[in-house]
């Protein structure tokens, strides 16, 4: 039977390879995202004091270090057993805000915008920022601007744009101060005119991608994500809520300390990426996803107003619940816009420069666990220490793991629509990519896994034969 | 009129690989805030930005292929294209910032020979010594502001 394989996929965090195996007539029965790196992290922070975690797990990832600070120091408040000040909250909040601005810009206009902007079959040499950036200067400006805030604000508040080390067990390391505060809001304006331009011509090129649209990942599954408590939008505290595929609430108000009950993980022998699926359906049934797509879905509104407005156009477009994932894209956009909203409020709130921004306890229980939306999805942490606070035990359930189910299903579901006579031509190859890309994974955190990962792709024959092979330098 | 820019860069966590690093923070202690400075680990297209409204700048890194203890200048042209991830080298971002701008900025490139990277903070004591002469030299170079950047090429051990 041929397979191809692509390999690397590319514009991508971090390294994977597809295989698409073609049954005996040429059609494609059947194909595979395959993650092959592995970093441990779970392992390698045994023995360590538990106050090390969040630096330590920050390093999972250059992309999202935040998130995983973020979620790191949850489970450490919980090992403390302390309520962090409310103050120490809202600036944690305002820090999520940041990374999740500024990774989305980075999928959006970095990773996704070559495809989008310059289209499927542009020559691969164009289709990369540089392209961007020859072909739509304003485009590459905004993405490039957009990003810019969200690093600056994450180093005007951690001290460095990468790996900041202010968000501890407790709360955060230092207050804000007036002139921070008052430098972050100045940042806004141009982020929000940035993306007004970015929405009004993403409006406009959604509409030229109908078969993309169609079946890029493009079926019913489940969805999950925090709410506020009220069913809108949240990324740094609440409770879970999964939605099915016709909208309706199949679980709520799940507290993060009961994942076990609903969130299970199956490793499959190709991958080092595991599979997550939701328990109660069992396994593969229970296939979900987090991150933007599904944020939007299990929430019924962003709560802020020029999201909401977002919202609207996105759903008007594609329905609801949004079940193709090529409005990952789109999800993203709102999110970004309700990110920079509700940093203007959070920072305009007066107790924002209170300087109560840390509890300050000893680890007074042996286990705990910290839950936040990072940009991919929902982020969990979950950690056992002994009596001396060193770390026993530690699990990560990451959001590209939970999405791996759903990518794979879009792989196979983009392979039979593109891949025609048993040739994997440039346009098909980049489209199966792009399927992969909507979900914007993150491999090094998702298998804590070292180096980058290239993209290759294997067409194979009915008996194995190598058909076709597309490789893609790292 | 805005500040020449200094981009120091590499990973300081692996010895010598902060080569770049340290030569930057010693330009920045050195000219007092007549550049600006800024260190990473990788360069990313958001640089483009900071460089497009330089005057000129100068690329500070560390190098495996030159032998340990050698620093270079080397005039930058904008690269012609490629395909990339996340990370660029310093033409690349040079060729992102001219279309951003329609200006080229006269940038150089200095690097100093790695004696080794393995797992560390401090840099090895010759090349503590290498990133001494790098920072010399960018503080040459900006001293000289070079108008469409000529610089000499020659190896300097």
């Amino acid at each position: 039977m041929p397979t191809y394989t692509i390999d690397p996929v590319t514009r991508i965090e971090g390294h994977a390879r597809v295989t698409i195996q073609l049954d005996e007539n040429g059609e494609v029965a059947d194909a595979r995202f395959h993650v092959t790196q592995f970093r441990g992290f779970e392992k390698l922070c045994e023995g360590r004091p538990f106050s090390e975690m969040p630096s330590l797990m920050a390093r999972i990832c250059g992309i999202c270090p935040v998130s995983h600070l973020i979620a790191s120091s949850k489970a450490c408040d919980a090992l403390l057993a302390v309520t962090i000040p409310a103050n120490a909250a809202r600036l944690r909040r305002i820090l999520n805000l940041a990374q999740i601005l500024q990774s989305h810009a980075l999928s959006v206009f970095y990773l996704s915008a070559p495809d989008l902007v310059l289209g499927m079959d542009a020559p691969p040499g164009r289709r990369n920022v540089l392209g961007i950036a020859a072909d739509s200067p304003e485009v590459a400006r905004d993405g490039i601007r957009l990003r810019q805030i969200g690093q600056q604000i994450i180093e005007l508040l951690g001290g460095k744009r990468i790996h900041p080390a202010w968000v501890v067990p407790g709360g955060v390391s230092a207050p804000l101060t007036e002139e921070k505060r008052d430098r972050i809001l100045a940042m806004l304006p141009d982020g929000f005119a940035a993306l007004d331009r970015t929405l009004e011509r993403f409006r406009g090129l959604l509409r030229c991608f109908p078969e993309e649209v169609s079946v890029f990942a493009n079926f019913p599954s489940l969805f999950a994500g925090l709410t506020d408590g009220h069913g809108r939008l949240e990324f740094y505290d609440g409770p879970l809520r999964i939605v099915g595929p016709d909208g309706d609430v199949v679980a709520d108000h799940l507290a993060p300390e009961r994942y076990p009950e609903y969130f299970r993980e199956a490793g499959e022998p190709d991958s080092f990426l595991k599979s997550a699926y939701y328990g109660p359906m069992g396994y593969p049934a229970g296939m979900y996803r987090v991150g933007p797509l599904a944020r939007l879905n299990v929430a019924a509104s962003c709560g802020t107003p020029r999201a909401d407005h977002e919202l609207g156009v996105l759903r008007s477009f594609a329905g609801t619940p949004l079940l193709g994932s090529f409005h990952y894209h789109h999800a993203r956009l709102v999110e970004m816009i309700h990110a920079l909203e509700r940093m203007e409020e959070l920072l305009k709130d007066p107790d924002i420069l209170d300087p109560n921004v840390r509890a300050w306890a000893r680890a007074n229980r042996r286990e705990g666990i910290g839950i936040a939306e990072a940009p991919r999805g929902t982020l969990l942490h979950h950690y056992k220490v002994d009596s001396n606070g060193l770390i026993q035990w530690a699990n990560l359930i990451i959001a590209t793991g939970q999405n791996n189910l759903a990518m794979n299903r879009g792989v196979l579901q983009a392979a039979r629509h593109f891949v025609r006579d048993g040739r994997l031509p440039d346009g098909t190859l980049n489209r199966i990519e792009a399927v992969i890309r909507t979900f914007d994974p993150c491999l090094s955190c998702s298998t804590h896994a070292a180096g980058t990962m290239p993209l290759d792709v294997e067409l194979r024959g009915p008996a194995g034969e190598l058909l076709d092979r597309q490789r893609r330098p790292q | 009129m805005n500040e020449p820019l200094v981009i120091g860069f590499g990973n300081p966590l692996r010895e010598d690989d902060g080569l770049g690093w340290k030569a930057a923070e010693l330009v920045e202690a050195r000219t007092g805030g007549a550049a600006r400075v800024i260190v990473c680990h990788q360069l990313t297209p958001e640089l483009a930005a900071d460089l497009a409204r330089a005057p000129h700048a100068i690329f500070l890194d560390a190098s495996l292929t030159e032998a340990p203890g050698t620093v270079r200048e080397l005039a930058l042209r904008p690269a012609d294209g490629w395909s990339c991830t996340h990370h660029l080298t310093p033409a690349q971002l040079l060729a992102i910032a001219l279309e951003l701008a329609g200006t080229l900025c006269p940038s150089v490139l200095i690097t100093g020979g790695a004696y080794r990277t393995g797992t560390g903070e401090r840099l090895t004591p010759a090349a503590e010594r290498c990133a001494r002469r790098m920072a010399e030299l960018a503080c040459r170079i900006l001293a000289r502001r070079l108008p469409h950047g000529e610089p000499a090429t020659s190896p300097r051990r």
